[in-house]
Formats: C-alpha cells, structure tokens, sequence
C-alpha cells in the first residue's frame, strides 16, 4: 500500500511540482480551447439533450469538414459561456419550410426520427444565404415563436458535440 | 546580500502588487461594467416584489440610459429613438408581464473606441415565470455607452440577430 501512500500524500519535490504546473496548464487548455464542458440549461432539444444533461463541445469537428444535415452543432453567441445546441437542417441555398409540423428541404419531406412531439408549424419557404446553414431544435412540441431557430453564420458555429 | 532566492522573491512581490494594483485601482472598463451590474440586477424580480419597488427598480434601470437613446429590438418590435420615460415606461411594462424574472449579462467585451466612448458586445441571458409558462431566452447585445457628465450612459442598444428565420 506504499504506492497509495505516495499517490495521495506525494512528496513535493521540484519535479512533482513541475508535473503538476504541465497537468494543469494542459487541463486548462484543453477544456478551454479544444473540449468545452457543457451543461445543458432548456428544453430546446429535447428528448435527445435533456434539461440538466452534460455534454463537451468538441471545437475541431469542423476543422476539416463542413456541418451537414442532421449534425447537432454549437452556436455561440458574444462568448463561449452561453451557446446554443441546435440540429443542422439545411445548408446553404437549399430551401427550408415547415408544412403542419413537418420539414421540407428543397421540397421534399425530410424523416426526422429524432422527434418525438408533434407540431403545427407553419413557415413558408425560405433559401438559405450563402455562408449560413439552417438550424432548428429537436423539441417542436413548443410554440414556434418561443422555439429559437434559423440561419447562422458558419463562423458562429464553434462545434460540435462529443456525444 | 542578493541571492537568486531574495530576487525570486522580489519579482514574486513586485508582480503581486501590480496585479493588485492593476484589480483595485478604478478604471472606465470597471465603472462601465458596475453600470451593466446596475441593470441586470434591477432588471430581475422575485414573485413577491412590491409594485413600488418595481417602479424604482425601472426608474434605476431607466437612468442607465442617455435621453433619448437609439434601441433596436426588431424581435419585439421596439425600434427607434426613444426618452428615458418611453424606456422607463417599456422596461415597467416588461418587468410587470413576469412574475419571476432572472436577468444575467455573460461573455461581456469592452472596447474604449475613442474618448468617452465604449463599444459593448454580451450575451442576454433572461429566465422567468409568466402566467402559464416559463420563458428562457438568449440574446447577444451590441451596445454604445458614452460617458456623459461623469456618468456612463447607454446612447444605443441593438439586438443582434444570430438566427435569422
């Protein structure tokens, strides 16, 4: 049991102390720059993120590739201390639209089997702007005036989600 | 005699008191940032909130901002140049459709553009109780501050539309 003694009451040496400025300085960086905690506060993408749930912020999953339909994204807005989860629907010059409830991207009915309510949201067809992508949350079940949704910067998207 | 432990420690306390220094001592950054903790704090309510004291918490509210002051919240239709009463008048009107209302500034960038004046970027966060439902909304806020008889006040405010449907 001597390990546990020096894991839990570790001599401080000038090499220990080094250790632990680099584990720290590397916990910092990574869970400020590249895997950003995130704790989910609203319904808005409910079932698939609940209330309370945790999750990270991957940063890199766009480095390489473009966020494409059916991505859960991260949307910041003046920081990083308060984003938006929502889902990708459409992309840039597609056309997006709500018929009773039920999405149409370039006027065909998209299977979303993410949802689990049902809605009754209208939205007459839209093109999406260069530059942009169209996001909507996985709970329709609220009122669409209350539910935040539409085209965002591609720049303002920070990531996506770890899980 | 100086050793490189005495020196270590010198620079050690040398930089302590500058950082002190640098936190303490008032700055226009500071007064701007204690002017934006005066409205989210007047801005929240508790369910047993008195109406003469949401009078006051608008009227402090309102004293935030220069007469008239250039506001544009197209979300709400609330777009133009308005006096300090028309905004007291909203902010009363607002404050009294809640019954609880939580208001939190986060992510706040603060840019001294030229003198007395300050450009402001921060995220709205606001979270309440109306008669039958609970509002949560976030908004990224784009303000210009100028600091008016020794007062920062704010001279335009906008809503910035990060989703657009």
């Amino acid at each position: 049991m001597n390990w546990v003694k020096r894991f839990f009451l570790p001599k401080i040496t000038r090499g220990f102390i080094l250790r632990l400025l680099v584990v720290t300085a590397a916990a910092i960086l990574i869970f400020s720059q590249v895997l950003i905690p995130l704790r989910i506060n609203g319904q808005s993408m409910e079932p698939t993120y609940r209330d309370g749930g945790f999750t990270f912020c991957w940063r890199f999953r766009y480095l390489l590739t473009e966020p494409t339909h059916g991505d859960v994204v991260v949307i910041r807005f003046s920081g990083r201390r308060v984003v938006l989860l929502k889902r990708v629907v459409a992309l840039a010059g597609e056309t997006v639209e709500f018929r009773h409830g039920v999405l149409f991207v370039n006027g065909q009915l998209i299977d979303e089997p993410y949802l689990q309510t049902i809605s009754d949201w209208q939205l007459p067809p839209r093109v999406v702007e260069p530059g942009k992508v169209y996001v909507v949350g996985d709970n329709r079940g609220v009122v669409m005036e209350r539910h935040h949704f539409g085209q965002v910067d591609r720049q303002r998207i920070l990531g996506g989600v770890l899980w | 005699m100086v050793t490189m432990k005495n020196a270590g420690i010198l620079l050690l306390v040398i930089v302590a008191v500058g950082f002190a220094l640098f936190r303490l001592l008032p700055s226009e950054e500071k007064a701007i940032r204690k002017q934006l903790t005066v409205f989210s704090q007047n801005a929240s309510k508790k369910s047993d909130e008195k109406k003469v004291e949401g009078l006051r918490k608008s009227r402090r509210i309102a004293a935030l901002f220069h007469d008239p002051c250039r506001i544009s919240v197209d979300t709400v239709d609330f777009t133009g140049t308005f006096s300090r009463q028309q905004i007291m008048d909203r902010i009363t009107m607002v404050r009294a459709a809640y019954n609880t209302v939580s208001l939190t500034l986060h992510d706040i960038s603060i840019q001294l553009s030229k003198e007395n004046t300050a450009d402001v970027r921060m995220t709205l966060r606001l979270s309440g109780q109306r008669q039958d439902y609970t509002v949560a909304d976030v908004q990224e806020v784009s303000a210009t501050l100028e600091k008016i008889d020794g007062d920062w006040l704010f001279t335009n405010v906008r809503i910035v539309e990060v989703l657009s449907r």
